[in-house]
């Protein structure tokens, strides 16, 4: 069955293409991919995150399954957060050269700093990392990135705060009920 | 005497046309003038009311034809109306369900002729073709042919009194007809204001129109403002008064956020949004047809407004 579940998680992927191949992205292309794959990103985040406080909360056997899966899901936050920024590089290196003027901009550097905490939790979920770090306990630190992807969100050319609160404002509800029923500790994957 | 002998300019009651019947003629007349005028418009009747999609009847400036506009689905189907919504992709489905109601435009404040004209009325004053760059303050860039008249023509209706300094433009306040309008968090309606010297440039364009059809409701029905060398927000749509201040008047844009948005907002790649970079700009169409931003999007002509200005502290 993790083979559903890793297809399901590709499928905004595949509706990308389909969009991209039917030239069905509007007057801005870049935009809507850049967008999208950020958009994904965070929705599939929100998920990883939220499937902690869950299993705890609601100890059904899908929750469970899906909680011992959340490596696969994380592999795929990732995926979509390096296309995410790959389009954004494309846009900015190809044409008339602006990577240099955006650089140093809070919207970019938030959200390089959301990527650089991706790329230490991807790279430490290998197997050969897994055996020799306290993992599990770094990886709860996924709790930080809303952080600074809510002021990456924020701060982009039209800034919708809105949405990433609407996004990962929940999650810090889950959080507080997980505490309130007294089981600050997850249990054991 | 009794006997009434009648003066020869009396006309014998018999022959006094009945009211309803002279009213009905009125009627009639007001409608016939309505047809006549529109034609210059729609060529249909009932042109106070914007219809937007409708011909104009309107020439090409020769001078004004530079340029290879972006397909007409992209100019009128992408670009920030906050009055409908905040989704620039958003905006066409929301506009197209919006009726727009019959419209007037006043001139007023330190004017020696306050005027209220109706959308013929414009129209009646010429109408032309221009191709202009436009340059959205989100580094995104488009080549549209506008339909519409210099504004200092309009202007001129009015006589500005030498106190005026200032032109402050109104757009419409209607929560029914923009829904964007219900989120209070921004300080409605919108209004913008130009510098009279600004105002009364050449290539300050009021336009009713664009691609040779009426404006579409998501581009600024009926009527709006554009002016080539400055960022798309100075662009103020659905405009309904335009006042002739001694005093800088308040901007919307200004007023929510004066560190990001000044009054000129002038196009410059050497000043930066707070934000990010305006070296560059995306030209809507392709994937990366990014191009390098011009100083006054590439409108040299207006430099001599800004002579001994400082363009980073006046942005």
């Amino acid at each position: 069955m993790p083979w559903l579940y890793f297809t399901l998680l590709g499928l905004p992927l595949a509706e990308l293409a389909r969009r991209i191949v039917w030239g069905d992205l509007g007057a801005n292309p870049v935009e809507v991919v850049t967008h999208y794959t950020g958009a994904t990103t965070c929705y599939l985040l929100a998920w990883v995150i939220a499937l902690g406080p869950l299993q705890a909360l609601l100890p059904h056997p899908l929750i469970r399954w899906l909680a011992r899966h959340r490596r696969m899901a994380g592999l795929w936050v990732f995926a979509y957060a390096q296309l995410h920024l790959l389009i954004w590089l494309l846009d900015q290196t190809l044409g008339a050269a602006e990577v240099k003027a955006n650089l140093t901009k809070p919207f970019v550097l938030w959200g390089l700093c959301a990527d650089a905490w991706l790329w230490v939790m991807a790279l430490t979920s290998l197997r050969w990392f897994q055996r020799r770090l306290p993992w599990k306990r770094l990886h709860t630190w996924v709790w930080v990135l809303p952080l600074p992807i809510t002021l990456h969100w924020m701060l982009k050319e039209e800034g919708n705060p809105e949405r990433a609160l609407w996004l990962f404002a929940p999650l810090g509800l889950l959080w507080l009920a997980r505490w309130a029923r007294g089981l600050s500790k997850a249990p054991r994957q | 005497m009794l006997i009434k002998t009648p003066k020869s300019w009396e006309i014998p009651a018999s022959q006094v046309t009945d009211e309803t019947l002279f009213l009905n003629r009125r009627s009639l007349l007001k409608a016939a003038g309505f047809m006549g005028s529109s034609l210059l418009l729609a060529g249909l009747p009932k042109a106070t009311v914007a219809q937007p999609g409708l011909p104009l009847k309107s020439g090409k400036n020769p001078a004004y034809q530079s340029g290879n506009p972006t397909s007409e689905d992209l100019v009128t189907g992408y670009n920030n109306y906050y009055e409908f919504t905040t989704d620039k992709e958003g905006v066409k489905t929301l506009a197209e369900k919006a009726t727009l109601p019959p419209w007037k435009l006043l001139i007023d404040g330190l004017v020696e002729r306050p005027q209220e004209l109706d959308l013929d009325q414009i129209a009646a004053l010429g109408l032309e073709q221009r191709i202009y760059r436009f340059r959205c303050v989100e580094a995104w860039s488009m080549v549209v042919p506008w339909d519409g008249l210099p504004l200092h023509k309009l202007l001129a209706l009015a006589q500005p009194q030498p106190a005026a300094k200032y032109v402050a433009f109104t757009s419409l306040e209607d929560a029914t007809l923009f829904p964007g309008q219900n989120n209070k968090s921004y300080p409605w309606p919108y209004r913008e204001g130009l510098r009279l010297d600004e105002a009364r440039h050449e290539l300050a364009f009021l336009s009713l129109g664009v691609y040779g059809r009426q404006l579409p409701t998501q581009n600024g029905a009926p009527l709006r403002l554009v002016v080539p060398w400055k960022y798309g927000f100075k662009s103020v749509k659905a405009i309904v008064k335009l006042t002739l201040t001694d005093k800088q008047p308040a901007t919307m844009w200004n007023e929510i956020a004066p560190r990001e948005y000044g009054f000129f907002a002038n196009v410059n790649p050497e000043v930066d949004h707070p934000r990010w970079s305006q070296k560059s700009e995306k030209l809507l169409g392709g994937w990366f047809q990014r191009q390098p931003t011009l100083l006054f999007n590439g409108y040299p002509e207006v430099a001599r407004l800004y002579q001994g200005l400082d363009l980073k502290r006046w942005f």
